[in-house]
């Protein structure tokens, strides 16, 4: 009998996400459904939509139980893939040589992302199953990564380490047995997330590299790395120091990127707005959902895609670092 | 309703755990934790939802020993939660091996509903799945446009997806899922995976499931309409394969009614494996769907046996046509030839002659056919419509109500008992004449026909047979083994004490006859002792063996020695007065003076053994060891003694105080 | 006059014989003694002049007197004794027929020995009112024993009923006090003083009464105390229980005769065997101080089921109506009821949920009403209450310069506070930012206010905050408030030993 074979999917994926159990891939997902629609600044104006309608009834359906029903997302069980469009804003009409006269009509960057979704423990399993083998394929096939590392799981460093691990292994070994990467590294653009900074504890550990200028804390993309290596450091576990120097050591360091984020961000009162003496978005209540209190602020979860965006579509999108 | 051994996983996490989703628990042998982790992989259909219905889903897959499996699984919201306080989702995951299923023709709802009935899955063991039978009529029921587009569709090998249904219960859906497998053969569900939902993001391999949107691309989609209503119109790919698909349809379409529950229960007998990755299974699929239907078979078993025909119709009878021997050699021939129209038509005419009944010399003849034929059958053949509406005619013709066991070994031989993959039409009648009502077989007759369809048979039908019937059976029976077990059976709940069957025995000459038949010389004593040894109970008395040897007429040597060894203590009278007895009845004498005489004088000599003291100490001796001679016998003098003292002593006294007393009186007096 | 002599032990008697030795032996040492004293014989009296030398003799002896009355049908030994009352009491010793005496001389001499051995006999009076050979002979054995012994010879008279009479009618040679208790007025302790209800000479018949308060809910000891000097009490004469109320009493009482005293219109009055060490080691050293006022605030959590709630209501319930029955000024118990909730996350609108005060120092009837009219709300955040709210509220009422001595706060109910700012509890802080802990330590500190708890589980699991909440007193709320827990809260004053004996003031 022979296996059968998967219902086909369009596009491969240019984004694999991928982190431990828990580590919030899906509620990534689900945030920037809804991040980029709030985006102000630099990023406003950008948009997404799915590009098809499996994609668009996920993107309603995350939407709606992070926003409407304000739960986050179930376990990932299966490699789910979301095929999304993100428009970006109108850029300004240009003037070309051959007839300076007119303006050329704007245009919206318009770019399909593919993001692959699948369960966090896969790496951490030595046995053979379906879904790691499908998952280590669309890191190959990938161009982009978005790594998620969850600082909050309090004596779960050591899987981390070992699911990063053993994912590199995996994908090294397909990638560079051959000599189309001759300086030995992984072609991708990696972001590496620190997820759940709206965490209290999180919260306190990054105060000094806390931009509190802002309505909401952040931590700024240049300090993002010293606090990742702060928080490595600060595990008992001794492979969690590893864990930064396996990734630089696999990727070239100018594709990798840092970002401290967190998907729902943190609480702002109606009326006093934040607190740093009460943060926390999060309504736990041991033996019920998850809930979430306020108001969703997605805090670096739009600026990984774009970057990883202007990375893999330079054209469309604009180099910019 | 019928049983199933189901290899069982559940697939989750546990309470509070920060691991990934994985098989927790399940059954040992023969198939490996890797095993139900990989095809419960395979077979995901997408990651649960909050307050998402249960998800019931089908699998199959190959075990390392090449067997195929079949499997369902239940998926649900878990009660606890893992580490990070999450509520996952529990699998729980049941697969049979595909050989078990067309025997039983297993229908997902069943399997389902067995699974839910069945509760927890605990232990390293399988679990013993009662299933439903193929309810076609059910089935039938559920077959919408929907259903049968989907069904066509599916044999283009491409997945069908049906979408819109969200509000639909679960098992409704599960419902539509098994009506449009139903109308593929039987064969096709050895590779199909179903689900009652999947999530379109997800790389799944469910090839018929349901959905919120369909997955792009070469996925077929049907919308869900609450009338039913579905037509297929744009079936991409080749002219060929579109007309193919529309063909089916519109074949299936031809089916109402009756026509359809015959046309489901047609195609469930396809029991051949079918892969949808195969063109030429699913070509075959529409031929066989337009072959002529066989003759509708309103379930043909069981039917009352033909009564045996008054003389006068039985003349009647003999002036038409062929004679019924000549017709069974038509279509024992017509099978051997697999001539298939021919057949048809020559079943039918059998089947008027056997409803009308036939005399007994053509039933005589009958049998002695069915009795040498050679005729062999391929165990996939045995659902062929032609086979199926055979052999019960085959039976009406060659037994009468009620049948009995002379009738039966008229028609198989001993060797029909050894199973080969082939069956002879002799084993063939006999699983028919297993199925026939309680009433239309004799008691023997049914323990010889549960003999010879399995051990297994045999044994669910003893502990189903009623005291009087198994006695029945015991005494009728004319074959060794099922005698032996039928007495076997008996001895058993002799002893078990909760029946009546000691009355019973008691009442049947305490299983003379039918031990004779099937034991001799000391097996036979021993089987006497174990019915003697049982009807006394426990503790065993005289009373009881008098009781016993007095309902025996005519007790054999062999009977009497079993006696002799089991009496009880004090028996020995009763034990001579019985065997006297017995001989006194033989030779006649009974009420005539000399029997009356030995009568009397027995009961004389039984008389001071009645008395209770000295019976008591004499028998007490009697049992005693040698060793204790000597000193009883002291004991015995001393007593004797002592009683002679104890009574003459004051007399004694008295008389010598009154020799001295004189003495004194003679010595004053001087 | 016979005397003592060997050769005047002539008799037929066997067992006189068989004893004759040892008799010997002691006679003739008491013979060289008798010679030189003699026998007093007081001689032929009537039965007045017995009576009254007998009523002289039992009104002034002091060391025990054997006294022998040797009559017809045998020979009775009386001892005339003090007891340790000082009270005279006659008892027999033994009682010894003619009959008796004949089978075996020496019973007597037994009989005699064992009446004066072991006790200082000073003198042994021989009564004799029969004549006879048997007579004589007892006399002699008598004096063999006692050389000192007086004999009286009287006719007709019943000896045993006449010491009978006579001890009954005996003044009294000691003072009868009932034994009181006073407080000391330097320094308030309790100490135990005797009221004379009968003085020394007192004939039987005498009433008399003293008026005392009885203290004790249980009943009253009424000790009667024989003083035979001014200082030193001698031993208790009787001790009765009498079930008398608190309040004060006027106690009548009757001197029977020495040594019994009735109390005439006592109810249930029973004798009360316990030692009187005892009863004077139980008593209180001080008497119980008044209770202090009391302002009972129950703050109740009405969040969860309606079991949770209610189970919470009847614990505060109970209390305050313990409070009610049993504090003994009820006019200075003031109840509060303060009806807490929790705070609501998740919503847009800002929460402005917030304590409600039922009922703020009010009667205990009027706070157990509005306790019972609070009513179960379903609980929106589950893991905490707005305990730190209360304590605001309570904190705001009480700080305008009431006087909040016994000040008690009960908090009843389930949910800890809401931390004032994010911490590793996971629970939300207070919308309010009030700190629970500093606000229960400035009510301790301002208003002396005394903190308990009554939690729904185990107080054994209870979580840290609830152990602080009841630091006077965690209770659970399955268990039924009872008097122990008024008294670890301080509410009712700690139960001292009750005062059993009568209060003089």
């Amino acid at each position: 009998m022979a296996l059968p074979s998967p219902n086909p999917t369009p596009h491969e994926p240019d984004i694999a996400m991928w982190g431990g159990v828990g580590s919030g891939k899906t509620a990534f997902l689900a945030s920037l459904s809804v991040a980029l629609n709030r985006a102000e600044g630099a990023n406003e104006g950008w948009r997404i939509i799915g590009a098809d309608d499996v994609s668009n009834s996920e993107l309603t359906r995350l939407r709606t139980n992070l926003l409407e029903h304000r739960i986050f997302p179930r376990p990932t069980d299966v490699l789910t893939s979301y095929n999304w469009l993100v428009i970006g804003p109108p850029t300004r009409g240009r003037r070309v040589w051959w007839a300076p006269w007119k303006r050329h009509p704007a245009r919206a960057p318009k770019i399909t992302f593919s993001f692959l979704d699948g369960p966090g423990g896969l790496f951490g399993k030595s046995e053979y199953s379906v879904s790691k083998e499908e998952l280590i394929k669309s890191l190959v096939k990938s161009r982009g990564l978005i790594y998620l590392f969850d600082p909050d799981r309090r004596g779960q460093i050591s899987d981390a380490f070992k699911n990063l691990d053993v994912a590199l292994r995996e994908v090294e070994s397909q990638m560079l047995g051959d000599d189309k990467y001759l300086d030995g590294k992984l072609p991708h653009y990696i972001a590496v997330c620190i997820t759940k900074y709206d965490e209290p504890n999180i919260l306190r550990l990054a105060e000094e590299y806390t931009d509190h200028g802002l309505e909401l804390p952040r931590v700024p993309d240049d300090q993002a790395r010293d606090f990742f290596r702060e928080v490595l450091a600060r595990d008992l576990d001794q492979n969690a120091g590893i864990i930064m120097r396996l990734l630089e050591a696999s990727f070239h360091e100018s594709r990798i990127k840092y970002f401290v984020t967190s998907s729902i961000g943190m609480y702002a009162d109606p009326d006093k707005g934040f607190d740093p003496d009460d943060p926390s978005n999060i309504i736990d209540v041991p033996g019920q959902d998850q809930k979430i209190r306020g108001a969703v602020h997605p805090i670096n979860i739009m600026e990984p895609v774009i970057w990883l965006g202007r990375m893999l579509y330079p054209k469309t999108m604009g180099r910019e670092r | 309703m019928s049983t199933v051994r189901a290899q069982w996983a559940i697939h989750g996490k546990l309470d509070r755990s920060w691991e990934e989703y994985a098989v927790i628990d399940s059954s040992h042998e023969p198939l490996a934790r890797s095993d139900f982790t990989r095809i419960i992989d395979l077979f995901k259909s997408g990651t649960m939802e909050a307050h998402e219905q249960t998800k019931v889903g089908t699998s199959y897959f190959t075990g390392a020993d090449g067997q195929s499996w079949v499997g369902l699984s239940r998926q649900s919201e878990s009660d606890s939660r893992d580490g990070l306080g999450r509520i996952f989702a529990i699998t729980e995951f049941v697969c049979v091996p595909w050989r078990e299923l067309p025997a039983s023709r297993v229908s997902y709802r069943a399997l389902y509903d067995a699974l839910n009935k069945r509760g927890g899955l605990p232990g390293p063991q399988p679990v013993i799945l009662e299933v439903a039978g193929y309810d076609a009529a059910y089935l039938a029921g559920k077959v919408t446009d929907i259903a049968r587009a989907a069904a066509a569709l599916l044999l283009t090998g491409e997945h069908v997806c049906v979408v819109g249904a969200d509000h639909l219960d679960f098992r409704e859906r599960l419902d539509f899922l098994d009506a449009a497998a139903a109308l593929l053969p039987y064969g096709f569900r050895r590779e199909l995976a179903v689900s009652t939902w999947t999530s379109s993001s997800t790389r799944h391999r469910i090839r018929l499931s349901f959905a919120e949107v369909a997955p792009p691309d070469s996925t077929f989609k049907l919308q869900w309409r609450p009338d039913g209503s579905a037509r297929v119109h744009d079936v991409p790919g080749s002219e060929r394969i579109r007309s193919y698909v529309m063909q089916y349809e519109e074949t299936l379409r031809g089916y109402q009614g009756q026509a359809m529950t015959n046309l489901i229960g047609f195609l469930a007998g396809q029991i051949e494996p079918r892969s949808f990755e195969k063109p030429e299974d699913c070509r075959s699929a529409l031929s066989l769907l337009r072959e002529p239907l066989p003759e509708p078979q309103p379930k043909p078993r069981p039917q009352p046996l033909p009564k045996p025909l008054e003389p006068a119709v039985r003349d009647q009878h003999t002036m038409s046509a062929k004679s019924p021997v000549q017709l069974l050699e038509d279509v024992l021939d017509a099978f051997r030839r697999w001539d298939r129209p021919r057949l048809g038509q020559l079943i039918l005419r059998l089947r008027e002659l056997a409803d009308a009944g036939i005399p007994d010399p053509d039933r005589l003849s009958c049998r002695q056919l069915v009795r040498t034929s050679r005729l062999r059958f391929q165990s996939y053949r045995l659902n062929l419509p032609e086979l199926q509406s055979f052999v019960p005619s085959l039976v009406n013709l060659l037994f009468t109500a009620p049948v009995q066991t002379g009738d039966i070994m008229e028609v198989i031989l001993p060797e029909d008992k050894e199973r080969r993959p082939t069956l002879n039409l002799r084993q063939l009648v006999c699983e028919e004449l297993a199925l026939l009502p309680g009433d239309q077989l004799s008691p023997a007759a049914k323990l010889l026909v549960a003999d010879f369809s399995g051990r297994k048979q045999l044994q669910s039908m003893l502990s189903e047979m009623a005291d009087e019937k198994l006695m029945e059976a015991a005494y009728e029976l004319q074959s060794e083994v099922p005698t032996r077990i039928a007495v076997d059976e008996i001895i058993r709940r002799l002893f078990q004490e909760k029946s009546n069957m000691i009355d019973i025995v008691g009442q049947s000459n305490y299983l003379l006859r039918p031990i004779r038949f099937i034991a001799s010389g000391e097996e036979r004593i021993r089987y006497y002792r174990n019915v003697i040894n049982a009807c006394l109970g426990s503790p065993p008395r005289p009373e009881g063996l008098e009781t016993i040897l007095r309902q025996v007429s005519e007790i054999p040597e062999d009977f009497r020695a079993a006696a002799v060894l089991e009496a009880p203590p004090r028996s020995s009278s009763v034990l001579l007065t019985a065997i006297v007895m017995d001989d006194v009845r033989r030779q006649g004498l009974e009420g005539t003076p000399t029997g009356i005489a030995i009568d009397d004088r027995l009961s004389r000599m039984a008389t001071p053994a009645t008395e209770p003291t000295q019976t008591d100490e004499q028998t007490d001796d009697q049992d005693d060891d040698q060793d204790d001679e000597k000193p009883r016998r002291l004991n015995r003098v001393r007593n004797t003694l002592e009683g002679l003292f104890g009574v003459r002593f004051f007399g004694i006294l008295v008389f010598v105080f009154a020799i001295a007393m004189t003495v004194v009186l003679v010595v004053r007096l001087r | 006059m016979p005397h003592p002599h060997i050769g005047t032990k002539q008799t037929n008697h066997s067992s006189w014989v068989s004893t004759g030795r040892h008799l010997r032996a002691r006679a003739s040492f008491g013979g060289e003694l008798w010679s030189g004293l003699g026998w007093e014989s007081l001689g032929n009296v009537s039965e007045s002049e017995l009576r009254g030398q007998l009523a002289t003799l039992i009104a002034s002896f002091d060391a025990p007197v054997v006294i022998a009355g040797i009559a017809d049908p045998g020979i009775k030994l009386f001892k005339l004794h003090l007891d340790e009352a000082g009270t005279p009491q006659v008892s027999r010793l033994s009682r010894l027929t003619w009959a008796e005496l004949r089978s075996g001389r020496d019973l007597l001499d037994q009989a005699l020995r064992e009446s004066l051995r072991g006790s200082v006999v000073e003198s042994v009076l021989v009564i004799r009112s029969g004549s006879g050979r048997e007579q004589e002979a007892a006399g002699r054995v008598i004096r063999e024993h006692s050389v000192g012994a007086q004999v009286i010879e009287v006719t007709g008279v019943k000896i045993e009923g006449l010491l009978r009479d006579l001890v009954a009618e005996t003044p009294l040679r000691q003072a009868y006090d009932l034994v009181v208790v006073r407080e000391r007025a330097h320094d308030g302790t309790l100490e135990l003083v005797g009221r004379r209800l009968f003085a020394k000479g007192s004939v039987p018949g005498e009433p008399a009464d003293e008026t005392v308060t009885v203290t004790d809910p249980s009943g009253v000891l009424i000790a009667i105390s024989a003083w035979a000097t001014p200082v030193q009490p001698s031993a208790l004469v009787s001790l009765h229980h009498a079930p008398l109320p608190p309040g004060r009493h006027r106690i009548k009482a009757v001197l029977e005769r020495p040594g019994v005293v009735r109390f005439p219109g006592i109810p249930g009055l029973r004798a009360d065997d316990r030692p009187w060490s005892e009863i004077v080691a139980a008593l209180p050293v001080r008497l119980a101080p008044p209770p202090p006022p009391v302002h009972l605030i129950c703050a109740v959590e009405v969040t969860g089921t309606e079991e949770e709630v209610g189970a919470r209501q009847e614990r505060a319930g109970e209390l305050i109506e313990l409070l009610a029955d049993i504090h003994p000024d009820p006019r200075r118990v003031e109840v509060s009821v303060i009806a807490y909730g929790g705070h609501v996350f998740g919503n847009r609108y800002p929460d402005r949920s917030a304590p409600e005060v039922a009922v703020w120092a009010a009667s205990p009837i009027q706070a157990l009403d509005a306790l019972r009219s609070l009513d179960a709300e379903p609980s929106q955040y589950p893991v905490g209450a707005q305990v730190e709210d209360m304590l605001a509220e309570v904190d705001a009422r009480l700080r305008p310069g009431t006087q909040a001595t016994g000040t008690v706060l009960l908090t009843v109910g389930a949910r800890p506070p809401h931390p004032p700012r994010s911490d590793t509890s996971r629970v939300l802080p207070c919308p309010n930012r009030y700190d629970w802990q500093q606000l229960l330590r400035g009510l301790e500190q301002n208003h002396g206010l005394r903190t308990g708890a009554i939690w729904d589980g185990e107080p054994r699991h209870a979580p840290p905050a609830w152990r602080r909440l009841g630091s006077a007193a965690l209770w659970s709320a399955a268990v039924p408030a009872d008097e122990d827990l008024a008294i670890r809260l301080g509410v009712l004053p700690p139960s001292s030993a009750p005062l059993s004996l009568p209060l003089i003031t």
